[in-house]
């Protein structure tokens, strides 16, 4: 029997949008794949039959999720959600069968140095695979003719190589205008510009370094015709101090009281903390200038390791509910100190339970 | 109750005896700083280069993209192949020059080119092929290489005493090392040229080769890429063989700087888990080829915590801190000592694990780095 096709929730879906097919890219070490594994499930919480997919040569994000092994198919990590990682000779085989349709004679193609080299040289043959599995995914429908997953979050390389893996469609249909490549790439070219199908979500800290890559990378991906789905800014820290409060701290540092070297401490720390707080409003704010719209957040997790419990956190920071929240406290529109205490302790509730 | 003495993060820890960053840095004429992306590995390498310089020693940063900030600071402006000279802040040591220049790995790759080319028309036509051109200008694999060949040409100069490269993020270290033998084998294009060049010279694709033994698997590279594709891509091949001869020499060459006694390599990681573990694989494989590792820099390290946290009470002596901020102020401790205590952990597991190699802790700053006086305030704790 097929599995019950879940219904999808509008309210509930993260960053407000509808599923699709999305790469997730940004500087190296802003969290891309912990971004894609919080959006992957998300989307699933919200009703999407979903799959996070993993690159070859890049870091797992279902590993954030479960602990399963995943491979060139699909593994279920959790209800409606699977993985899957492209592996440039399972796609090349797989691309091999479809075109040849002799199984025995494609396979043959896998390990042979002249294959081999052809894929390091020929430009885009690798990327172009692995747009053409993706491509494929985006259209697998299930045993009802219905698109069999609704959500597909692909876990993409850093900026420069997730550039190239993005317009590599686009350049080869243009270098070799004519035969089966050519076919092969200007599908999949038009797939990628495909509003309604592709996007691409931009994660960021709020950093001067990432933040500039981000309004780089923006003008790219628009130039190219690729729509920037969304940008999330990752690891904001909430402030849980008012300036007013900072001043009286820097007060008792300054007014030589006697005090223990641990209440030193936490007076240095909220000060460090805050600090940091003003510089990361600075960099949200130059973000959200030339943007002209405001971004979607991520709070800082302040854990020694970012475990699936963590994830799942930060899968509600990203819905609807969850953004409204943060942003109000970052807006300092509400009650400020207490409700980031809320924050706070909403996070650490997700955390244990 | 009378506080103990407040602790200087960078005299925590130090287990790898008396020779400090500094004095391994003066043996050295090339220095590798090598890492993943987001760790800072940018500053580092322009914070060591700049130190260096400001002690007395001629040196050159080859960095690639660092932040805009940072590369006015250093009077870069654009991409430039050049060297351009640095201000030195006061009180650096006289006879110390710093220069600093972006690597450009197209115009690297085009001047390998053009000094390997036998004649004018080979070069050029080299130049004009069209899976050059792309191939060049793409990043995968190629930067890591050209970097290196940037830096032969640096240090080949003698215009310096160091040569600082910031390497260009990898997913993993390990694939700067490995660059010239990829770079050496995809330009052999051996199999390719073999199976593919009597019929490309035809102009009908396929046929002769059809004969070997690969020849069918050549046949089904056609059906699957199209003719163009494949001729392109040996024209290409073929396009290289005059110079693969030197050009391959010249690859080995510079891959010996690797095991030059001269040369070093710097990890930077940053305190995640999957950095530390990186560097310490980086370093066994170094171990290994009997590479030199100078040491381990991670970055953004929280200071260490208090053993005893605050306590509510605690603050009740200061009459400005409400119990409502308190509560705060021990919530916020609470969590930056639980960072703390975690990277404490990690900087042991990385000195322990990686023998008489320097792990040098830099602490998180309030202030993000991006120009000379930044960098010259990560100097004390490099130095240690």
């Amino acid at each position: 029997m097929a599995p019950r096709r879940p219904k999808i929730d509008p309210e509930l879906l993260p960053l407000g949008l509808a599923p699709r097919t999305v790469f997730v890219t940004g500087k190296g070490g802003v969290g891309k794949s912990t971004v894609s594994a919080a959006l992957a499930l998300a989307w699933r919480d919200a009703g999407a039959r979903t799959l996070l997919v993993e690159i070859e040569g890049q870091a797992s994000s279902s590993s954030m999720i479960s602990a399963k092994r995943v491979g060139y198919e699909p593994v279920p990590l959790a209800e409606h959600l699977c993985a899957l990682r492209i592996t440039m000779m399972d796609a090349l085989k797989e691309y091999a069968r479809l075109r040849l349709k002799v199984k025995l004679v494609a396979d043959r193609l896998v390990g042979n140095p002249v294959i081999d080299q052809f894929a390091q040289a020929a430009p885009g043959f690798r990327e172009l695979l692995v747009l053409g599995k993706l491509w494929a995914l985006a259209g697998e429908r299930d045993e009802r003719g219905a698109p069999k997953w609704d959500a597909i979050v692909v876990d993409s390389p850093a900026t420069g190589h997730g550039l190239g893996l993005l317009n590599m469609a686009g350049v080869v249909a243009r270098m070799f205008p004519v035969g089966p490549i050519s076919s092969e790439a200007t599908r999949i070219d038009r797939f990628i510009r495909d509003k309604r199908r592709v996007g691409v979500i931009l994660a960021a800290l709020p950093e001067e370094l990432p933040v500039t890559e981000t309004l780089e990378l923006r003008e790219q991906l628009a130039e190219q015709g690729v729509d920037v789905a969304a940008v999330v800014l990752n690891g904001l820290l909430v402030d849980r101090f008012g300036p007013e409060e900072i001043e009286r701290v820097t007060g008792a540092l300054d007014s030589k009281a006697p005090m223990g070297d641990n209440v030193h401490h936490a007076l240095e720390t909220a000060v460090w903390e805050h600090t940091r707080c003003v510089d990361q409003a600075a960099e949200r704010e130059r973000l959200e200038s030339v943007m002209g719209e405001p971004v979607c957040v991520l709070p800082h997790m302040f854990a020694p390791q970012l475990s699936r419990e963590h994830i799942v956190s930060l899968s509600h920071w990203l819905t609807a509910p969850g953004q409204a929240v943060l942003q109000a406290q970052l807006a300092g529109a509400t009650d400020g100190p207490a409700a980031a205490a809320a924050v706070h302790a909403a996070a650490n509730a997700e955390e244990t339970s | 109750m009378t506080p103990p003495a407040r602790r200087t993060p960078t005299k925590r820890r130090r287990r790898s005896g008396p020779h400090q960053l500094g004095d391994r840095l003066r043996e050295l004429d090339v220095l590798l700083v090598c890492g993943s992306g987001g760790v800072g590995k940018t500053s580092v390498a322009a914070a060591i280069a700049l130190d260096e310089a400001m002690r007395g020693r001629r040196v050159c940063v080859l960095t690639i993209d660092p932040a805009k900030r940072l590369a006015q600071a250093m009077g870069l402006g654009e991409l430039e192949d050049h060297e351009r000279k640095v201000k030195l802040p006061a009180g650096a040591t006289p006879g110390g020059s710093l220069h600093a220049l972006m690597l450009d790995p197209k115009t690297a790759f085009d001047r390998l080119v053009s000094e390997t080319a036998t004649s004018d028309a080979e070069r050029d036509r080299i130049l004009a092929n069209q899976v050059y051109q792309q191939i060049s200008r793409s990043s995968a694999g190629m930067q890591e290489y050209m970097a290196l060949e940037r830096l032969y040409e640096l240090d080949r100069g003698g215009k310096y005493d160091l040569v600082v490269v910031d390497t260009p993020p990898a997913a993993h270290a390990r694939e700067l090392l490995e660059s010239p033998h990829r770079m050496i084998r995809f330009l052999e294009g051996k199999s390719l040229r073999w199976f593919l060049k009597p019929s490309a010279k035809m102009g009908r694709f396929g046929l002769k080769a059809l004969g070997g033994s690969n020849g069918p698997v050549v046949g089904m590279l056609q059906k699957i890429t199209g003719a163009q594709m494949l001729r392109d891509t040996t024209e290409f091949f073929e396009s290289m063989e005059g110079i693969y001869g030197s050009v391959t020499e010249r690859i080995r060459v510079v891959e010996r700087m690797f095991g030059n006694p001269k040369t070093g390599f710097l990890a930077v990681t940053s305190p995640e888990r999957e950095s530390v573990e990186q560097a310490v694989a980086f370093w066994e494989l170094l171990q290994e080829r009997r590479y030199r590792f100078v040491g381990t820099v991670v970055n953004r390290v929280e200071p260490e915590a208090p053993e005893a946290l605050a306590t509510l009470d605690e603050f009740e002596a200061l009459p400005d801190i409400g119990h409502s901020l308190a509560a705060r102020l021990i919530a916020a401790q609470q969590d930056h000592a639980a960072l703390a205590s975690r990277d404490r952990s990690r900087l042991d597991e990385l000195a322990d694990a990686t023998g008489d190699a320097l792990t040098i802790s830099v602490p998180r700053l309030a202030r993000m780095v991006n120009d000379i006086e930044g960098l010259r305030t990560l100097a004390p704790y490099l130095a240690g």
